[in-house]
């Protein structure tokens, strides 16, 4: 297994070569913004976290080293007196200037003092250090000692299937791991011992060991895809007609999360099927709109079809800006469900960025890092959410 | 609804080769579970979006090159 540093090399290096093979696939291109920015806050919370990623997507805490670079690309820029200077708000970073950093680190020798020795100078010379300089060295700091690397699994997917594959074997690995305990010892009855135990005494719960789990489905999966017997064997011909391509509705796996994929699929109501995925741990589906008027209906659709704990609902052009918790309540599976909205924080004020810096998620491109998107890493919507979501699986794990 | 969901989702796993990556995602599961704490809480994140693939033997790069193939090809690259 790589370690997480060779990993980002290789998510870095992968990204390049996104550029050069788009022709032979349909892209549902998502940059992982908000992916890897709940796996910095939930790594800082003292989780343990599994990243199952798209490949040259968004890497937690990396998105701030490409901001760091960037600030340091301009500044040289600066220093040289070139006339037109980049401003740090037209600079994106692309991964080549990222690359050239790691590559002057040498990884693989003394690696962590080394790395951020050039950023710190940096910092230094800069004279009045830019605002967030010190915060973001320090998180990718934290980041990179072993303590927070062992917390860190990075997993990659690139097609559909890569993705719907290792979802089924990420759920399941789950499931089968913490119904026998990290010892490995056959507790396959403490769940449901432990959930009544506690419910029946006031002592501190032991909630079962699944339910410690969290599951966050923020990825993009195509709504489409081409069956393996559909697809071209081999590479496709260049021909002079258009190009007529029959896909198929990708099958919403989410329905196995709970349900399993018995023939008869007769779970009650109140009890996951014996072979679902996940049947016992917490887990939040996520849901993006264009149509404001849509979104709270089918994120309590999603709440009750798929039976997941959570659903955040966000719409496209605001979705850095506010996000809605959307949860069932207690005990009462038909009650409407409960409502929260979620909003970014706002700016420091003293040296903050200013905030057509957060703009530029959309012109993001394959194999560019997000450098500029979001700046303001201690306000992002995704601090109050994961703190939300933290909050709400706590409370559940009380219930049980 | 429910049946037809099932349905379908059997029907993609049933019809479709498992990837080659699957064993290594698998492996490294099982060694990452397997190290946890006995109090770990652990969350699980899937970002990003993902693709679809026009022609069965699209040639992946990650599995193409070692890292230093893929190294050493990108630092000619820049130059």
């Amino acid at each position: 297994m790589h370690t997480t540093w060779d990993h980002i090399r290789h998510h870095i290096l992968s990204g390049l070569t996104a550029l050069h093979s788009d022709v032979d696939a349909v892209d549902n291109f998502s940059s992982g913004q908000r992916g890897a920015s709940m796996a910095e806050h939930f790594l800082e919370a003292g989780y343990h976290v599994i990243f199952f990623h798209r490949e040259g997507s968004t890497l937690p805490f990396v998105r701030r080293l490409a901001w760091l670079l960037a600030q340091r690309e301009a500044l040289i820029a600066s220093h040289k007196g070139a006339a037109a200077a980049p401003s740090v708000s037209s600079s994106s970073l692309n991964s080549f200037a990222l690359l050239r950093a790691l590559q002057e680190e040498r990884p693989r020798n003394d690696s962590v003092k080394d790395s951020f020795q050039f950023a710190l100078q940096f910092a230094d010379v800069s004279g009045s250090p830019l605002p967030h300089t010190r915060a973001v060295l320090e998180s990718v700091r934290r980041f990179k000692q072993p303590e927070q690397q062992a917390r860190f699994l990075p997993l990659e997917f690139s097609s559909v299937a890569d993705y719907l594959f290792g979802l089924r074997e990420l759920c399941t690995s789950m499931r089968d791991h913490f119904a026998t305990g990290p010892s490995g010892a056959a507790t396959s009855s403490a769940p449901t011992a432990a959930a009544v135990s506690s419910a029946s005494s006031q002592s501190a719960p032991s909630p079962a060991l699944q339910r410690r789990c969290l599951l966050l489905l923020a990825a993009a999966v195509s709504d489409y895809h081409i069956p393996a017997a559909d697809m071209a064997l081999h590479k496709l011909e260049s021909r002079a007609g258009p190009l007529r391509i029959d896909m198929q509705q990708t099958p919403k796996t989410l329905h196995a999360l709970r349900h399993g994929l018995a023939a008869e699929a007769s779970s009650s109501n109140a009890t996951a099927a014996e072979d679902a995925w996940f049947p016992s741990g917490f887990a939040v589906s996520f849901k993006l709109e264009t149509d404001s008027s849509v979104l709270l209906r089918k994120a309590t659709a999603a709440l009750r079809s798929y039976r997941v704990n959570a659903v955040v609902a966000n719409m496209l052009h605001t979705r850095y800006q506010q996000v809605q918790l959307v949860t069932t309540r207690t005990g009462e599976d038909n009650a409407e469900p409960a409502v929260q909205s979620i909003v970014r924080g706002h700016g420091s004020g003293s040296g903050g960025l200013p905030s057509e810096h957060t703009q530029t998620a959309e012109k993001q491109k394959p194999g560019q890092i997000m450098a500029t998107a979001p700046l303001e890493f201690e306000v992002e919507v995704e601090v109050p959410l994961v703190a939300a979501l933290i909050a709400a699986h706590e409370a559940w794990m009380q219930q049980a | 609804m429910s049946s037809e969901h099932t349905a379908s989702i059997r029907s993609f796993y049933s019809s479709t080769p498992a990837p080659a990556s699957l064993a290594g995602i698998s492996s490294s599961l099982h060694t990452f579970l397997s190290s946890r704490p006995p109090d770990a809480k652990v969350v699980a994140i899937t970002s990003g979006g993902t693709r679809v693939p026009l022609e069965q033997n699209m040639v992946r790069f990650g599995q193409q090159c070692t890292q230093h193939g893929i190294t050493s090809d990108t630092t000619s690259y820049l130059d």
